[in-house]
């Protein structure tokens, strides 16, 4: 079961290189936290003709990727996983719509095309956007940065042990998979009338490892609340963070930067 | 009464009614003491150790550590002076960092960055993994987990170590460190295991159980020495009492095979 080892590694993956230092992982995960929410906000209020200044919205990711050192070929591999839903979103935009926008050598481009492609851009960058964050940012540091800003205890709380846990129940899923595919080589996966045992099995199996972790957890004094780690607080470089991010999606979302560039030729 | 005390009287203790796990536990354990406990596989030492840790409640019977009698209202203060070490140290790391995994103990129990820092390097210090402070658990050898499991209790400078079949799982070098460990360390010790001559080097004392009672409480050496009491329980001599075990590698002696 290569996938589910992929799994595993794809999460331990992701804690490495939130762990890496950078100058983008050595900002103050609020301030990062911060400007992913602007991010996304700004992206997602561009009208829905605007494809144009959507695309100025690159440069966000581009410069992360680019000063970050986290991979890009990567991110959009993974990102190819969710690519479907994205596009899911905008793909019925052009039956609905059909009010002819404007011509494109010979062909009738439509609202509904236009909308459905500014839909299917805005998904791929917000998540690029959330993307980057986990790239840069531990989990411990995002849950630190939501508790500053007064998120319920109980919500970081779950957010930091699902992460935990994601991985416990996937190698147990692994051990589980892997035993049984050793003793059925000629089979392609798993015969669906053994499905009901084994997943049986995996719930027990996970419940006893996420019980033994708790066990171990209140053993050292948890009592619901999770202690994070104390952070520096926040520097200058935190804010002029906050403060450039916040001023450049301004611009771009709040002037034609394209017509401006091609003011500037014609 | 010394702090450093428990004292386990009568404890008895079972999931179903018909089948009771621990029969009428008596002992109790004092400063210095290192306990070791073994009995074949199933005779309850774990459960044993997780009775005095807090972790099973419905026992009949009393434990009491230090002044403290077990209850669930003084498990906060009683697990705060008792370190337990999980057999799979999988279940014992659970933060991205053994940096982190070693600090959530002091940061439960409120000291601040500084004091947590003094902890954690400290424990570190005593064990002599400085060098994984910033590794991340998955990454680690079984050996390494096991030293950062046991980096993590002591984190908590706790009275007592419990001790859940430490060796298992390591490499002949790894378990001579942590027999040096466990030698170094100024605590009470109750260690359930199999690896005879791990308690022969590490315990002064030995509790044999056999069908969830104590059937014989002594010093290593008289019980780890006496092969009729070991075998009528499902032991045996530890290795380095064995002598000539008749057990020689001959590659050109015809041997049987069994035809399934």
């Amino acid at each position: 079961m290569g996938k589910i080892s992929d799994a595993i590694y794809e999460v331990h993956y992701m804690d490495t290189i939130a762990s890496k230092d950078s100058p983008v992982h050595r900002v103050h995960p609020l301030a990062k936290l911060i400007v992913t929410v602007a991010y996304i906000w700004f992206t997602v209020s561009f009208s829905k003709f605007n494809v144009t200044g959507l695309i100025t919205m690159v440069v966000y990711p581009v410069a992360l990727f680019s000063v970050s050192g986290v991979s890009f070929g990567h991110s959009i591999k993974k990102l190819r996983i969710i690519l479907p839903l994205v596009i899911l979103m905008g793909i019925f935009n052009p039956i609905f719509d059909r009010e002819p926008r404007f011509m494109l050598y010979g062909l009738t481009v439509t609202d509904g095309m236009v909308s459905g492609l500014t839909l299917i851009i805005k998904g791929m960058l917000t998540v690029l956007g959330a993307y980057l964050l986990i790239s840069t940012t531990r989990i411990e540091s995002i849950c630190y940065a939501l508790n500053i800003l007064h998120v319920p205890e109980i919500l970081v709380t779950q957010i930091l042990l699902t992460y935990r846990y994601i991985t416990v129940l996937l190698s147990e899923a692994n051990h589980i998979f892997e035993a049984y595919s050793l003793r059925a080589p000629f089979q392609k996966g798993i015969a669906h009338k053994v499905w009901g045992s084994l997943i049986g099995q995996l719930i027990f199996r996970s419940i006893d490892r996420a019980t033994a972790l708790y066990d171990s957890m209140v053993l050292r004094g948890y009592n619901g609340n999770f202690r994070h780690s104390q952070l520096p607080g926040a520097r200058l470089k935190d804010f002029s963070y906050v403060f450039i991010w916040g001023a450049v999606f301004s611009v771009l979302r709040f002037t034609s930067l394209t017509t401006l560039i091609g003011s500037l030729f014609v | 009464m010394s702090h450093h005390h428990i004292i386990c009287s009568n404890v008895s203790f079972s999931y179903d009614k018909n089948a009771e796990i621990l029969h009428d536990i008596s002992f109790s354990a004092g400063h210095d003491d290192a306990i070791g406990i073994i009995g074949a596989n199933g005779v309850g030492k774990s459960t044993l150790l997780r009775i005095l840790v807090g972790l099973e409640m419905d026992f009949t019977g009393e434990v009491t550590v230090g002044e403290i009698k077990v209850t669930k209202k003084t498990l906060p203060r009683i697990r705060e002076k008792i370190g337990y070490v999980f057999q799979d140290s999988e279940n014992q790391l659970f933060m991205p960092t053994v940096y982190e995994d070693i600090a959530f103990a002091p940061r439960n129990y409120g000291l601040d960055a500084e004091q947590v820092d003094e902890r954690v390097r400290h424990a570190l210090d005593l064990i002599g993994i400085e060098y994984l402070k910033n590794k991340q658990p998955y990454k680690m050898s079984g050996g390494e987990k096991k030293l950062a499991a046991i980096a993590t209790i002591l984190a908590m400078t706790p009275d007592v170590i419990l001790m859940d079949e430490p060796t298992i799982a390591l490499d002949p070098r790894n378990r001579r460190r942590l027999i040096n460990i466990l030698n170094s360390l100024d605590h009470i010790k109750i260690i359930a295991s199999h690896d005879l001559d791990m308690v022969l080097e590490t315990c002064n004392r030995v509790l044999l159980m056999s069908e969830g009672k104590i059937i014989a409480d002594g010093k290593t050496r008289e019980i780890l020495t006496n092969k009729e009491l070991l075998e009528a329980n499902g032991l045996e001599l530890p290795f380095c009492l064995q002598g000539d075990t008749g057990i020689s590698y001959k590659p050109d002696v015809p041997h049987e095979h069994i035809h399934l």
